[in-house]
């Protein structure tokens, strides 16, 4: 059976609307942060070096403070593109303006931003760019192009783990358990008592992580194993460590990957 | 050569007109940036000028090494109808709960502090104290100390960040950065 190009890009964009409006709602929730000596201020110096577009001008945006009305926009065009999916009304609008609200947001700086914030920004400019082009070209190389650094993100991530001596040796998993800000106590406690299910643990961590990256190139119930196990793990994740948008973020890139094994082997 | 490349791309790829073939580039494009990014740690120079808009992400995920330990902020202040000048937590951020497993805004509040504590540190040790002093993530949270509510005005005199490993051995605190005198000379609070 095909999957269906337009469903697929509308699942992805739904899944990530909504782990944006998550992300944006929490951010709402730390107003007085983003304010004048709050911790959420951008920082100036670009860590990038500059721009091509100007120091000075980059400046002006980044001190700007109409954050938390933009971090609102942003929000209300992730809600408008699920109802415009919803209602079957178009997509561009919406998507417009939350690219542009999320470009302003990036040239901000500053809203300890992650991952998952990289991958759901990532997502959604890849859906504006299929809608804006609005050919069938256009969305399947879209949704291949995010199969594609769902890939990228899952393999770079596990084999710089594997890499890495004191991730083999499960020391970094233990130590990343025993701090506040990713932790979780129990966990922490029952890794360090038990050296050898660190080693295990912090396996099955990049193992999975590797294997999950050929979830989109290979046969679909294959790749909807991999897939499922990707969900557990961000479900894991997000108990263990807090780590809540990354469940979203990552998941948004599923239906892509799962469309792109179909597109492979359906010929 | 080019004849053949071109019938390639319509007669495999399906790009039937130069919009496609265009939205092809652009991806293709962002796709290799995004594999060259992931070869270095660092953002390459030239990288970071031509993406302003950070699109271009590193998808490196707590590798090779993840955070070990946590950072405490606290600053040097005279309390309310205290006497002396004591050192308070003031760290912007509160214990995980629970609920972050569904609901976890603290946790930007968590990596922006650290991100700056780490600038300071990661400055301190390669360019000195001047030079840590002068990184926006320390104007950031100078302004940040200066501004706190629970203090009377220009009572808060510096600030120092506290780290925190745990071990085998138990839990180890060590300063490793304490501020100049804030609020006076030059002001390090301007920009922010």
């Amino acid at each position: 059976m095909r999957l269906d190009a337009d469903v697929c890009l509308n699942s992805v964009l739904v899944v990530a609307a909504l782990g944006s409006s998550l992300a944006d709602l929490e951010l709402l929730s730390l107003v007085p942060q983003l304010k004048t000596g709050g911790m959420l201020r951008p920082l100036f110096k670009s860590n990038a070096g500059g721009s091509a577009f100007g120091v000075g001008f980059l400046s002006i945006l980044q001190g700007c403070p109409v954050g938390t009305a933009v971090i609102a926009l942003r929000l209300s065009a992730a809600l408008a593109c699920i109802a415009a999916i919803a209602f079957h009304r178009g997509q561009l609008l919406p998507l417009l303006i939350y690219v542009m609200a999320a470009a302003f947001l990036q040239l901000r700086k500053g809203l300890g931003n992650n991952g998952s914030d990289e991958m759901l920004t990532l997502t959604l400019i890849s859906v504006f760019i299929a809608r804006l082009f609005s050919t069938s070209f256009a969305t399947n190389i879209a949704l291949c192009f995010i199969a594609l650094q769902l890939s990228l993100s899952y393999f770079t991530a596990g084999v710089i783990k594997l890499g890495a001596p004191l991730w083999r040796d499960g020391q970094s998993l233990t130590a990343l358990m025993s701090t506040q800000t990713f932790g979780n106590e129990r966990l922490y406690r029952f890794l360090a008592n038990n050296p050898q299910m660190a080693i295990l643990a912090s396996a099955a961590v990049y193992g999975g992580e590797i294997l999950v990256a050929f979830a989109p190139w290979v046969p679909s119930p294959v790749g909807l194993m991999l897939l499922g196990s990707g969900l557990v793990f961000h479900l894991l994740v997000a108990l263990t460590m807090g780590l809540n948008t990354f469940l979203f973020a990552f998941a948004a890139a599923y239906p892509a990957a799962l469309y792109t094994s179909n597109l492979l082997y359906s010929r | 050569m080019i004849t053949w490349v071109s019938a390639s791309i319509r007669n495999d790829l399906g790009v039937s007109s130069p919009k496609d073939l265009l939205c092809l580039a652009i991806f293709a494009v962002w796709f290799l940036l995004t594999v060259i990014r992931q070869l270095k740690r660092r953002k390459p120079r030239w990288l970071g000028r031509i993406d302003p808009l950070r699109i271009v992400p590193s998808w490196r995920l707590f590798g090779p090494r993840p955070p070990s330990s946590d950072y405490r902020f606290e600053v040097k202040c005279k309390p309310a109808g205290g006497e002396g000048f004591v050192w308070i937590d003031v760290t912007p951020h509160k214990p995980r709960t629970w609920r972050a497993f569904g609901w976890n805004p603290q946790r930007r509040l968590r990596k922006t502090f650290n991100a700056c504590a780490n600038s300071i540190w990661r400055a301190l040790r390669k360019k000195g104290k001047k030079r840590a002093c002068r990184t926006p993530a320390y104007h950031l949270l100078a302004k940040y100390a200066t501004s706190l509510s629970d203090f009377a005005p220009r009572s808060v005199r510096r600030f120092r960040i506290v780290r925190r490993e745990r071990s085998a051995a138990g839990t180890a605190d060590m300063i490793v950065f304490t501020s100049r005198r804030l609020g006076r000379r030059r002001r390090t609070v301007a920009k922010v």
